[in-house]
């Protein structure tokens, strides 16, 4: 990865820190502003190719990585909702709004200012944030697999 | 006066159950919406309570069409966290897999493409072309729709006999550019109905985030394959397909050539496999805490899988990104000013996978 690219991460407001494992550059910033994020990436010619959000609790906030792609490497950008909330980029990046629109349907993560927050994969009757609870319910599964033919 | 024409959700011209609803004056397409999300079955989060094997299995019903791609890039994830580096024999074999998977992906695509304008006879010629491929696959792994190849740390079955897979690539390579590849570039029906249609110019493929042969076809060469090789890519060398015009045609015909250049990876990849184990890891897998995001060119495009494990026997957080979640809003702006009549062949020329973008 480019010391160029490290920095210009740096110099986004909200980002803390910036380090390169498992093959990619992975960003930290809790207070992170995601307009300007966008902006800097947009002027850097990056693609954002994904958003995941991972849940801190079934209540409370959420974790949420923008994953950039400059078609050879992988760049990570990780942030906190606050108060459930953080800005939408649906409005200037298109790659965000089916993205966005997904991750307040399964974990009711609110983009303020999304052009278009119809549910997209949320069925009529279903709340908003319909997997938090059983996300954040501990899986139970054995150390081995159930079946002896997986265990070979 | 203007109305609304639902295609959707269910309908014969969709292969899964999607809508795009457009609103038309006359005969022209003036807006359009996509909705998806009636084959959502929340895998990520059942992938949160299996093992990391059982997730294997899991991962590989996220797509009927590429379920290798998904099997395998969530292994090649688990891998990084890890710190496995799989056998060459296990590279080779999973990039003979993946490849068999793109020729049948196409060749599926090429025969509902060939529906789609009303090309019958294409269709019968393209589908028992694809049973050369199906048999293959069935011969190396045993099935044709879930292969069951991979596991964590390498493959699950070796190809014994490289060679006796070759005639069954060459007549595939003969029927591809004596058939498939002459009926859908020169034949005045297909040409009718392809060339000048369902647009998208190089600005709105970057504009709207596409991956894959339809990002090829509108001038963009992004291939993962190229630009961060991965199992034997890089060994076998790579030309990526690309064309600029950004219509049916062009999406068609990258198609088309992929899976000459898919034919000539595997058949490479076949001569050249080198010996050695399947595998890098004996029993159960072991993946310590950790996380990483791995790319992939799936049939469709780019798959991004963001995987993350606590160091138990579960993983912590799969999240899936399918290439068709990115190409299929990409159908909007494609079919605005476009005739009703060609609302069909639009909508089937990103190649969209219902089934891998609700997951």
């Amino acid at each position: 990865m480019s010391t160029d690219l490290t920095d210009r991460l740096k110099a986004v407001p909200g980002v803390e820190s910036v380090e390169e494992r498992t093959g990619a550059l992975w960003a930290e910033g809790p207070r992170l502003d995601v307009t300007a994020m966008a902006e800097a990436m947009a002027a850097l010619g990056l693609r954002l190719a994904s958003v995941t959000a991972t849940l801190l609790a079934a209540q409370g906030e959420t974790t949420v990585i923008y994953h950039y792609v400059d078609e050879r490497s992988v760049i990570n950008v990780r942030t906190r909702t606050r108060n459930g909330r953080l800005d939408s980029l649906a409005p200037t990046v298109r790659a965000a709004a089916w993205a966005e629109r997904e991750i307040h349907d399964l974990y009711a993560v609110d983009f303020a200012g999304h052009p278009d927050p119809a549910p997209l994969l949320r069925p009529e009757g279903f709340e908003p944030g319909m997997l938090r609870e059983a996300m954040c319910t501990p899986a139970t599964a054995g150390k081995a697999p159930a079946s002896p033919l997986a265990r070979r | 006066m203007p109305y609304t024409f639902p295609l959707g959700p269910y309908h014969p011209a969709l292969e899964e159950p999607f809508k795009v609803k457009v609103r038309c004056t006359g005969e022209v397409i003036e807006s359009a919406t996509v909705e998806v999300g009636f084959s959502f079955r929340g895998i990520e989060l059942l992938a949160q309570k299996r093992t990391w094997v059982e997730v294997i299995t899991l991962i590989e019903r996220v797509c009927g069409i590429c379920s290798n791609t998904h099997a395998m890039t969530f292994c090649m994830a688990a891998e990084r966290i890890a710190g496995i580096e799989i056998p060459k024999r296990a590279a080779h074999i999973r990039t003979i897999i993946a490849e068999l998977e793109r020729l049948h992906s196409h060749l599926l695509w090429a025969g509902i493409g060939a529906e789609d304008i009303g090309f019958h006879s294409l269709f019968m010629e393209v589908f028992t072309l694809r049973e050369r491929v199906m048999d293959t696959l069935e011969a190396i792994s045993g099935n044709r729709v879930n292969y069951g190849m991979n596991r964590i740390g390498g493959v699950q079955r070796d190809i014994p006999d490289p060679a006796a897979h070759l005639p069954a690539l060459d007549a595939l390579e003969k029927g591809l550019a004596e058939v498939v590849v002459p009926a859908f570039t020169r034949n005045p029906t297909a040409l009718a109905r392809t060339r000048g249609v369902g647009r998208l110019s190089r600005e709105q493929a970057v504009e709207w985030g596409v991956v894959g042969p339809v990002a090829r076809a509108s001038g963009l060469a992004i291939d993962v394959r190229a630009d961060q090789p991965y199992l034997s890519y890089a060994e076998l060398g790579f030309r990526s397909v690309v064309r600029e015009e950004g219509d049916v045609q062009a999406r068609i015909v990258v198609r088309a050539l992929e899976m000459l250049e898919s034919v000539r990876l595997v058949r490479e990849a076949l001569l050249s496999l080198p010996p050695g184990p399947l595998t890098a890891v004996e029993g159960l897998p072991e993946i310590p805490e950790g996380e990483a995001t791995i790319r992939t060119e799936a049939p469709r495009g780019e798959a991004f899988y963001y995987v993350a494990s606590e160091g138990g026997a579960t993983p912590a957080r799969v999240k899936i990104r399918t290439p068709s979640f990115v190409n299929i809003p990409a159908v909007e702006p494609m079919l605005i000013g476009q005739p009703l009549a060609d609302l069909s062949i639009i909508q089937a020329s990103v190649d969209p996978c219902i089934s891998c973008t609700d997951r």
